[in-house]
């Protein structure tokens, strides 16, 4: 097939018509006052027909021309006359259907050889609110949206400055998701960019529907169940990780923003903790991060505690569960497995049912259920209590859920069938794995493995604004200082 | 492919470990199918051990409590269980064959020695619970005149079990303030194979319902050598241990008067003098008024530094006499009552085996006890 | 500047913090039994010859620029290699002892009644896992060390001052001072470490300064070492010689833990994470030594047979421990020594006589010109 236009109004318009043979695409047909043919290309819904009809028919409606200049004079005038910010041209027949699939329209003017691209993309995007999975009660509101367009006007209005890059590419096979890598120049490592670019180009996927998409092929270790791309849907977070040296990718269709690399840590930082007194910014990482170490380990320590070492807990509280225990039909392993995976069912169920059963059948999951099998002595009320605990605990750290469910999981086996020795061994373990578990040169356990002493300013504990006064060295800036006390 | 394999290789651990996990097949046994042993009492009767072991066995009914009593039927919270055997691990064994389930230590918090097990050495029976890795070494080592199971046996209103109650009157907190002297099971077993190879157990007396710890009961090599009576067990605990919020009675011209001791500093100092093992104590106690028998007038009611006219130096008089008749009388039967066999191995090392069998009766006494007021 | 595996802030860290959980578990009980209260004594020398060891091999890395193993092989690769191999073999010997002891250690600590065998098996994953990762590794673990180890160790040592009586360690000099020197000999595994500086070394590099870094953290880690065996010592005395694994029963006796329940243990299991660590890395180092020596490149498949190996020699030694035990820690002290603590002094003294004689020649050719 011929790739480029032809120099026949009608054959150009067959031949897009095989290239774009959907109801939804329309070809709109006029001509001009001196019987000029022109069509009109363009998706039905992604258009603003009353800015086309303004700024595209109404002048060519009244244009009064004569050909007689040749081409180069036709397209002289017609520029004239679109005066349109965003008026392309095209020769590629290809190139001007994806535009019409992008949200654009697409003139064909007479025998032109070349079609004009029309920038009247209006598409229906939901408007700009508070991200669902990362409220602040301190600092900005906004979050990003599924429009990777005005994700990147979020992102200007906060890095006015001519470093800021935004580079869009284009990816996936059907769905030609396009994918925008932002980076600010002179800060960010150029190699850490070239290598995000090379493995962005190692696959060649078919549908892009989410930014975990992309995630995955950024993903070093593809079968770790830690991550290593971090994820934000905020465009204030998004901003000052691209000022801390990291680069981002922001995805069309997704509002998550992902960035890299990225450091385990992060999981336990909120963005609010920046705006709000260091000193409890401190302490509730703090608090995370223990909440978060007990809901990994509590239950398992609760199991292996009554199968294996009832030492560790003092003669009372031993003598309670016992007591709670000691008529149960289950052994304590099936008990708190059971207890456990009724958490994850109500779990996830509360995400998938409509909201307006949500609330309700949530308190018969947890209330009822649980009030109903311990009176009926199927349940025992601290194993419950060690499950719920467990449960709120690992919602401190909303990125860290994924991951710790899992963890949850296999400390709870590991502590059933070995005690608190297999706990120990697979904290042993874990931290051996993240040790070396490097992403994009960076290590997940930084700044603590290895040290890098001026990071931990801005690590578990936080420190003033001034004391943070270099970028951090994990990411390899050049340019080093981010504040300069006048 | 690499990666994929290793991702088989945990995959499968994680299977192996569900699969022990829910077979239960290391052989574990839960909390509910062991018998928390929290007190053991040990009696000798002629070449056989016999151990009554309370066990902690906690119910949802609210079951009847103390001591293992049962009195009115139902299910007993702390019962006792008993075995017999040549040995203490044979007896308990024969023990755990009552319960059918599996004894642990680990909350053991007491045991009691009948008379009849000091009557040879102790350590006959104690070093199977020195031997063993899963017992609890801070439990507290108690004895009895008469039988240990039966006052084991018997119940208390001041907790759920004997243990319970025992363990309250031979806390930190009735150390300090003197009213026992309790030892636990390192402490004892480490007076035994220390310099001296003595050490103290406190005596446990029923008093109605309630448990006394009042007495002292001396030994040596793991015999009892003779018994303290309240006074000169307070007396020796204030030689050994710093007391806090002590109360101490002592007779006045007025009649009786009670201070309470806030705070102690002994120091003990060992030396050779001229061949003579020479022990200079100091006490000092800062001390309150607590009660007087003449009765005070309103404003002096609540100013515990306004102590009577004399009293200080008729308390350190009392207290000196207490003290020096303790040593003489430990000094009689040969026992070495302020650990000074240790000090002179530590700190006269040379005089050591020249000296240490008749340290006891050698060791002389330089007594200093200073009572302060607190203003 | 060249970048490291192990950088002098790991090297410390490695020290001050992993090299000292060795010597927390058995050694204790061991010393007390042999020179009671003089077990401070044999301790010393024993670190001052591990010092010795490590002020050797960092002076040679600082005059080479790379480590003894390293060094030899760039004289003559077949030797370097020879090399290699055999510190192989005697780190996998060395590690016996020590994985010996660890299964006990688990079984008193982490239970309640006594465990099966295989219920330590599961520590030959881990340590094979551990066996495939570099020294970058062993220095990056070294960072979690004082967050692992230093802050649990400083909170037993707290819960145990209170109820120690640092006079049990009277009289000092007890024991005439050939039974203190027969005692290292006889504890000398436990002072062995330069059989880990060796391999370890291949992976630092010397920068300026960083003996202001590595000794004053090593001095720390020993002055742990001697602060634990005394406050060991002071809490049990004459019994402290049937206390094996030290570690767990030092804090024990702080009157809170008798409502709070053994809260100290807490602190056990994170060194416990230190103990496991240090307790690989001679196997570690093995296989990283035959990897280099026979030149392999599949470290996973290396790492599993030896750990295989390691796993039916625990399990077949463990059956024989009294017989086993003292083989290991009495018998073969006299190859520890020769290989962690001769080996780099003479290396260390053959450099620097090679360099002296270097600047001899150098100066008569200077003068005969």
């Amino acid at each position: 097939m011929n790739k480029t236009f032809f120099s026949d109004h009608q054959k150009n318009i067959n031949a897009l018509k095989r290239l774009l043979p959907a109801e939804d695409i329309f070809f709109h047909a006029f001509s001009l006052i001196s019987g000029t043919p022109c069509t009109l290309v363009y998706a039905d819904g992604m258009v603003n027909k009353g800015l086309l009809g303004e700024l595209v028919l109404r002048p060519l409606e009244n244009l009064k021309f004569e050909n007689d200049g040749g081409m180069d004079a036709l397209k002289e005038v017609l520029r004239r006359e679109l005066l349109f910010p965003e008026l392309k041209e095209t020769t590629e027949l290809n190139g001007a259907a994806k535009e019409v699939l992008d949200g654009n329209a697409l003139l064909l003017f007479g025998d032109l050889t070349v079609g004009f691209i029309v920038g009247t993309k209006m598409l229906p995007v939901r408007a700009v609110t508070e991200p669902p999975t990362d409220a602040a009660v301190k600092g900005p509101r906004e979050g990003f949206i599924e429009d990777v367009k005005t994700n990147m006007v979020l992102l200007r209005k906060r890095l006015k400055t001519g470093n800021l890059r935004m580079e869009t590419s284009r990816v996936g096979k059907q769905s030609d998701t396009a994918v925008c890598l932002c980076y600010l120049e002179g800060i960010v490592d150029p190699n850490l960019k070239t290598e995000i670019e090379r493995r962005l180009q190692t696959v060649e996927l078919d549908c892009v529907p989410d930014s975990s998409y992309i995630a995955t092929v950024l993903t070093e270790r593809k079968h770790s169940i830690f991550r290593s791309v971090g994820t934000t849907e905020r465009p204030d977070v998004f901003a000052a990780k691209l000022a801390e040296g990291r680069v981002g990718v922001l995805v069309d269709g997704s509002p998550i923003a992902l960035t890299v690399p990225f450091a385990l840590v992060e999981d336990f930082q909120a963005g609010e903790d920046y705006y709000i007194s260091p000193f409890m910014a401190t302490v509730y990482r703090v608090l995370r991060l223990i909440a978060v170490v007990v809901a990994l380990i509590l239950p398992a320590f609760y199991l292996s505690s009554q199968l294996f070492k009832i030492q560790l807990l003092p003669l009372g509280l031993t003598l309670t569960i016992v007591e709670g225990t000691s008529r149960l039909p289950l052994s304590p392993s099936m008990e708190i497995f059971v207890v456990l995976f009724v958490f994850e069912v109500l779990r996830e169920a509360s995400v998938r049912m409509p909201k307006y059963v949500g609330s309700a059948l949530s308190i018969v999951g947890a209330l009822v259920l649980g009030e109903a099998a311990v009176s009926a002595g199927f349940l025992s009320t601290p194993t419950i209590i060690v499950v719920a605990v467990s449960g709120i605990c690992l919602y401190t750290a909303p990125n860290f859920v994924e991951t710790g469910s899992l963890l949850r999981w296999i400390f709870l086996l590991v502590g059933g069938s070995l005690g608190p020795f297999g706990i120990v061994l697979s904290v042993a373990f874990v931290l051996y794995y993240l040790i070396t578990a490097d992403s994009f040169n960076v290590p997940p356990l930084s700044p603590f493995s290895p040290i890098i002493s001026s990071d931990l300013k801005d690590s578990i504990a936080k420190y003033t604004m001034y004391a943070l006064n270099k970028r951090p060295r994990l990411f390899n800036s050049k340019n080093k200082t981010r504040l300069k006390r006048k | 492919m690499h990666a994929k394999r290793t991702v088989h290789y945990y995959l499968l651990i994680l299977f192996t470990l569900a699969f022990f996990f829910f077979t239960n097949d290391f052989g574990l046994i839960a909390a509910q199918k062991t018998a928390i042993v929290t007190a053991i009492a040990i009696d000798k009767e002629e070449e056989e051990f016999s151990l009554a072991v309370q066990i902690a066995n906690p119910s949802k009914d609210g079951s009847k409590s103390g001591g293992g009593g049962g009195a009115d039927g139902g299910k007993e919270e702390y019962p006792c269980v008993n075995g017999k055997g040549k040995t203490v691990a044979e007896a308990l064994a024969s023990a755990e064959k009552a319960t059918g389930w599996q004894v642990k230590l680990v909350f053991c918090r007491v045991l009691v020695l009948g008379e009849s097990v000091l009557k040879q050495n102790c350590f006959e029976a104690l070093d199977f619970f020195l031997l063993d890795e899963y017992m609890n070494a801070t439990c507290q080592v108690t004895t009895v005149n008469g039988s240990a199971a039966e006052v084991l046996k018997s119940s208390t209103p001041l907790g759920k079990s004997s243990a319970l109650a025992l363990e309250k009157i031979l806390s930190d907190t009735a150390k300090t303030a003197g009213t026992a002297l309790p030892v636990s099971l390192k402490d004892f077993a480490m007076g035994y194979f220390g310099a001296g190879s003595s050490g103290f157990l406190p005596l446990i007396e029923k008093d109605e319902d309630f448990f006394k710890a009042e007495k002292t009961v001396l030994v040596k090599e793991g015999k009892k050598v003779g018994v303290l009576s309240g006074e000169e067990t307070f007396a020796l605990t204030a030689v050994k241990n710093p007391l806090r919020l002590a109360d101490y009675t002592f007779p006045l011209s007025s009649g009786g008067c009670t201070v309470n001791i806030r705070k102690s500093k002994p120091k003990l100092r060992f030396s050779l003098r001229d061949d003579t093992p020479t022990l200079q104590a100091e006490l000092a106690f800062y001390v309150g008024i607590r009660d007087s028998v003449k009765p005070r007038p309103a404003d002096k009611l609540k100013d515990a530094g306004d102590l009577p006219d004399g009293a200080l130096a008729v308390a350190e008089k009392t207290l000196s006499q207490q003290i020096i008749a303790l040593h003489e009388r430990c000094k009689a039967i040969g026992f070495d009552v302020f650990e000074a066999t240790g000090m002179l191995q530590k700190y006269e090392n040379n005089s050591f085996e020249t000296l240490k069998e008749t340290l006891p009766e050698r060791l002389k006494l330089e007594l200093t006890v200073r009572f302060e007021g607190v203003r | 500047m060249k970048r490291t595996a192990i950088n002098a802030r790991q090297l410390g860290f490695f020290l001050a913090f992993l090299l000292p959980v060795g010597k927390l578990s058995e050694l204790p009980s061991l010393l007390s039994g042999k020179v009671g209260g003089d077990l401070l004594l044999p301790a010393f020398l024993g670190l001052t010859v591990e010092f010795l060891s490590l002020f050797a091999l960092f002076s040679f890395t600082k005059k080479t620029g790379m480590g003894p193993l390293a060094y030899a092989e760039k004289k003559n690769a077949k030797l370097g290699r020879v090399l290699r191999v055999a510190l192989a073999a005697v780190l996998l010997v060395y590690s016996l002892p020590f994985l010996l002891d660890l299964e006990k250690f688990c079984n008193v600590t982490f239970s309640d009644t006594e465990p099966t065998f295989f219920s330590f098996a599961p520590f030959f994953i881990l340590c094979g896992f551990i066996c495939t990762k570099g020294i970058k590794a062993v220095g990056r673990s070294a960072d979690l060390c004082p967050v692992l180890f230093f802050l649990p160790f400083a909170m037993l040592t707290v819960l145990a001052f209170s109820s120690a009586d640092l006079s049990s360690l009277l009289p000092v000099f007890e024991k005439p001072l050939f039974t203190n020197v027969a005692t290292f000999f006889q504890t000398a595994p436990f002072f062995s470490s330069g059989l880990l500086f060796l391999p370890l070394f291949d992976g630092y590099h010397y920068h300026e300064g960083d003996e202001k870094k590595i000794f004053p953290l090593y001095f720390t880690g020993a002055a742990a070492v001697l602060l634990f065996l005394a406050l060991f010592y002071g809490l049990y005395g004459p019994l402290a010689v049937s206390e094996h694994y030290a570690i767990t029963k030092i804090g024990m006796f702080f009157p809170a833990l008798s409502t709070l329940g053994r809260t100290d243990l807490f602190f056990v299991y994170l060194i416990t994470v230190v103990l496991f660590f240090f307790t690989a890395l001679p196997v570690q180092l093995a296989v990283g030594e035959l990897q280099k020596g026979f030149q392999l490149q599949n470290s996973l498949l290396l790492s599993t047979l030896i750990n295989l190996a390691l796993f039916f020699a625990v399990l077949f030694l463990n059956r024989r421990y009294n017989t086993v035990y003292p083989f290991f820690i009495k018998t073969l002290a006299p190859l520890y020594l020769v290989v962690g603590f001769l080996l780099p002094l003479l290396v260390y003294l053959g450099i620097l006589l090679k360099r002296r004689g270097q600047v001899r020649v150098e100066r008569r050719n200077k003068h005969a010109r």
